[in-house]
């Protein structure tokens, strides 16, 4: 099952965020508004309070007018002085209004209008009643009455009032509705937040889940598989065995004979199927290395003790020769014992006549106390050729004379190197045709639970793969062939759409992509290759029985070749790119220009900054300077030699780990190899480097 | 000498008894860790040799129980099992076996522990 991106997750994140934004945002907005309309509804219902007032200012006056008019006493014109004053007001109150309210804006105009007409008529009549001209004031009151200025305000003003109330019920009721909306959004928006929420915390959990049910089918795997399989073989052996003793009493040789090759079969078979569901554990991240202080004579004397048997079998003498200073050990005494015991019934294996020395010494690397057990015998030794293939798993060796016992597992080997990996050491093997063979086992002498964390993270499998693409099984055989002695992983798909499942699984180093397949379309494939964020910076190599090379799509890929495909020009288009992205310089060491320029065109080609440096002194000068991620290192140097710059390098803080790839057409001592093996990833003879062997050792020093 | 072979796998306990009798001992069956404790008490062998894995009662509860009764607490019993894990040895021990052998059993060895073991 896949991860959800780390995006993807951002993404919903945003998304809910937004949204709740939305809906408060929204629902806020409409607060404000909800609050000016009423606001305005208030000052609505002011306002017509407002023109009420007017009226009845308006009306004291037109009484008190018409009592000076018939009465004549001066108070009625007090009276109609201080309500027209009232009438003032009123009317500068509503000016101020009428800016807010738009209806009564509209007829602030015809109001004031009316009240001046009726003011002026008033004020015209009681001027003439108090001259005494009782005559024309009272012509001007009914002249007043027919123009019906007040009921013409009346009127004015009941049709403003009405129309104030409307708009402000009208707001009001707008506002609540898009009040009701956003609270609608809102509430959508933190349920949509919610479900989003729990739907994510769903699928974490079933992943979780499903992964932890993963691992507790493979260890129930593992575990029923161990037993199932053994049952069966014990009772193979165990019943071989009895049968022999009965045969042997009752003198049958030839079925003694018989019986004794079921018994070894039965054990081979055993000792089969436990290194194989040993390198399953390993695999699988099953296998658990703990920590505990033991006294390594104990070890070591145990160890000899259950190997002598097999060694005298063979005629060998077994030494072991243990350095002062060398007591106590902590690690994982078990493992550690798999391991010895490994490497010295090998040697006991496949050494007859000779010695077998198991010598054991205590070292300080990079200010760390390592103990490094060499197992050491005078065998037939390994060609230089097959040392490096003896950790694969199901190696066997091909050219040795062994009498007696049969072949091995094929597993032993890398079970120990894993193990020896898994405890933060490593192991190493050197030979000599015709004189002997020494593998040796570093550890660290005391394991850390850091160390130990470390060394698991590291001890799974993580070889880069390089993932094919092709529906043409040839393609994969041709290219595991071609990549089998290389520090890298080779996956296969037959379509498309497998391709690019495992790509998003394994996130390969290198693909290659057969345009043309069965069902597919290639250039579909490698656009959606180079869509896919996780996978757009894989580079793919185009492998195509049309000529491809003048497609302009192919610009996606890194490189186009064409079917059929030459081997040499594949494996170093795969090797170089699996080995370019690695680091972006690299440094050439050698005294000799011819030399350095040989080694500057293969690298140049993959696009790494190059430098040269003719002598030691001036290399450790740009290693630290420039720290390039590669050097590629001769050992005959005047002044400062291979050696010398070598060990400065590694005792100086930037350079201790700047891989180094030891070139030269020197013949070394096998104490020269072991200095070297120490401080360098790899040693390779000048000769060796034909076609991509440059590039393989490259990316091997790399890694 | 009389032995009580408890183990509940037949082919294990065939192949085993026959052995064992071909070499002159007698042999006593039991098939989970309850039989073996009656069987004990009942004909006090000379030697138990005692599978861990059992159903019932497993080896080192039996062992455990049989250590725990005066009558039984003598006679020693071998721990026979298909684990090399040295926690799994320890384990033995600790529930009171005097030795431990791991299948597929090394039966020239498993008579000589025997031999040392017996009284």
């Amino acid at each position: 099952m896949s991860k959800l991106r780390p995006l993807d997750e951002m993404i919903n994140i945003l998304i809910g965020a937004l949204a709740l934004l939305l809906g408060v945002g929204a629902v806020y907005l409409n607060w404000q508004k909800a609050q000016q309309a009423e606001l305005l509804a208030v000052q609505s219902r002011q306002a017509v309070g407002l023109l009420r007032q007017l009226q009845i200012s308006l009306s004291d006056a037109e009484s008190a007018h018409r009592g000076y008019l018939v009465a004549g006493t001066g108070t009625y014109l007090t009276d109609y002085t201080s309500a027209m004053g009232a009438v003032e007001f009123r009317i500068g109150q509503l000016r101020e209004t009428a800016q807010r309210i738009a209806p009564i804006g509209a007829r602030m105009a015809e109001i004031e209008k009316l009240v001046t007409e009726k003011e002026t008529e008033m004020k015209t009549s009681l001027q003439a009643a108090y001259a005494g001209e009782w005559e024309v004031a009272n012509e001007f009151m009914r002249q007043g009455r027919q123009i019906g200025a007040v009921d013409r305000l009346r009127a004015v003003v009941a049709d403003t009032e009405q129309a104030t109330i409307a708009q402000g019920d009208r707001l009001a009721i707008e506002t609540q509705d898009k009040m009701r909306w956003a609270a609608i959004l809102a509430v959508v928006a933190c349920v949509a937040l919610f479900v989003l929420f729990a739907i994510d915390n769903q699928r974490a959990a079933a992943r979780r889940r499903a992964a932890e049910h993963a691992s507790a089918v493979k260890s129930a795997f593992l575990a029923s598989m161990s037993h199932e399989l053994r049952t069966p073989l014990n009772a193979v052996i165990g019943y071989s065995q009895m049968l022999q003793e009965e045969a042997e009493a009752d003198g049958r040789k030839t079925d003694l004979q018989d019986l004794q090759k079921i018994e070894t079969a039965g054990k081979h078979l055993l000792e089969l199927i436990n290194a194989i569901l040993e390198m399953s554990k390993i695999d699988a991240g099953k296998v658990e290395i703990s920590s505990t202080g033991f006294s390594l004579h104990e070890l070591l004397d145990e160890v000899i003790e259950l190997v002598r048997p097999m060694a005298e079998k063979n005629g060998n003498t077994l030494e072991l020769a243990v350095a002062p200073g060398v007591s106590r050990m902590h690690s994982d005494a078990t493992k550690v014992r798999q391991c010895l015991l490994n490497l010295l019934s090998n040697a006991a294996k496949f050494t007859q006549n000779g010695t077998i020395k198991l010598g054991v010494e205590r070292v300080l690397e990079i200010n760390r106390p390592y103990l490094r057990f060499a197992v050491s015998d005078t065998g037939p030794g390994i060609p230089q050729a097959e040392l490096a293939l003896l950790f694969e798993p199901f190696h066997q060796l091909e050219s040795t004379p062994v009498r007696g016992k049969g072949q091995g597992t094929g597993l032993g080997l890398a079970i120990t190197r894993r193990l020896s990996r898994m405890m933060s050491g490593d192991t190493f093997v050197e030979s000599e045709l015709g004189k002997g063979t020494t593998f040796t086992l570093a550890l660290p002498e005391e394991l850390t639970p850091g160390a130990l964390a470390a060394a698991k993270a590291a001890s799974k499998p993580d070889k880069p793969v390089v993932l094919v693409i092709d529906d043409d099984a040839a393609i994969h055989d041709l290219v595991r062939k071609l990549l089998d002695r290389q520090p890298l992983e080779v996956v296969t798909a037959r379509s498309g759409d497998e391709g690019l499942r495992i790509a998003r699984e394994l996130k390969p180093r290198v693909i290659t992509l057969d345009i043309v397949m069965d069902g597919a379309d290639g250039w579909e494939i490698l656009r959606r290759l180079k869509n896919d964020a996780d996978l757009a910076s894989i580079p793919v190599v185009l492998l195509s029985i049309l000529d491809a090379k003048g497609d302009p799509r192919g610009f996606m890929a890194a490189d186009v070749l064409t079917k059929p495909v030459d081997v040499d020009t594949l494996g170093g288009a795969i090797l170089r790119l699996a080995a370019a992205g690695r680091t972006q310089s690299a440094l050439i060491v050698d005294d000799n220009e011819e030399s350095r320029s040989m080694l500057r065109k293969p690298l140049e080609k993959m696009g790494w900054e190059i430098h040269e440096a003719a002598g030691g002194a001036d290399a450790l000068e740009m290693c630290a300077a420039l720290k390039p991620g590669l050097v590629l290192l001769d050992l005959m140097m005047p002044e400062v030699d291979g050696f010398e710059f070598l060990s400065r390098l590694r005792s100086s803080e930037s350079g201790r780990d700047t891989p180094v790839l030891v070139v030269t057409a020197m013949d070394l001592t096998t104490q020269q190899r072991e200095r070297l093996r120490q401080q360098a990833a790899a040693v390779v003879s000048k000769g060796a480097l034909r076609g991509n062997e440059l590039i393989a050792q490259v990316l091997a020093a790399l890694k | 000498m009389k032995v009580l072979l408890v183990e509940d796998n037949e082919m294990n306990r065939d192949m085993l008894s026959r052995r064992l009798e071909r070499k002159g001992h007698e042999v006593l069956i039991a098939v989970d860790g309850q039989e073996a404790i009656a069987m004990t008490r009942e004909h006090r062998p000379a030697v138990v040799l005692m599978d861990m894995s059992l159903p019932v009662l497993d080896g080192w509860e039996a062992t455990r129980r049989l250590k725990a009764d005066e009558w039984t607490r003598g006679i020693p019993v071998i721990a026979l099992t298909a684990h090399a894990l040295p926690a799994e040895r320890d384990r033995a021990l600790e529930a009171g076996c005097v030795a431990f052998e791991t299948k597929p059993i090394d039966f020239p060895k498993l008579l000589a522990v025997m031999e040392a073991v017996a009284r």
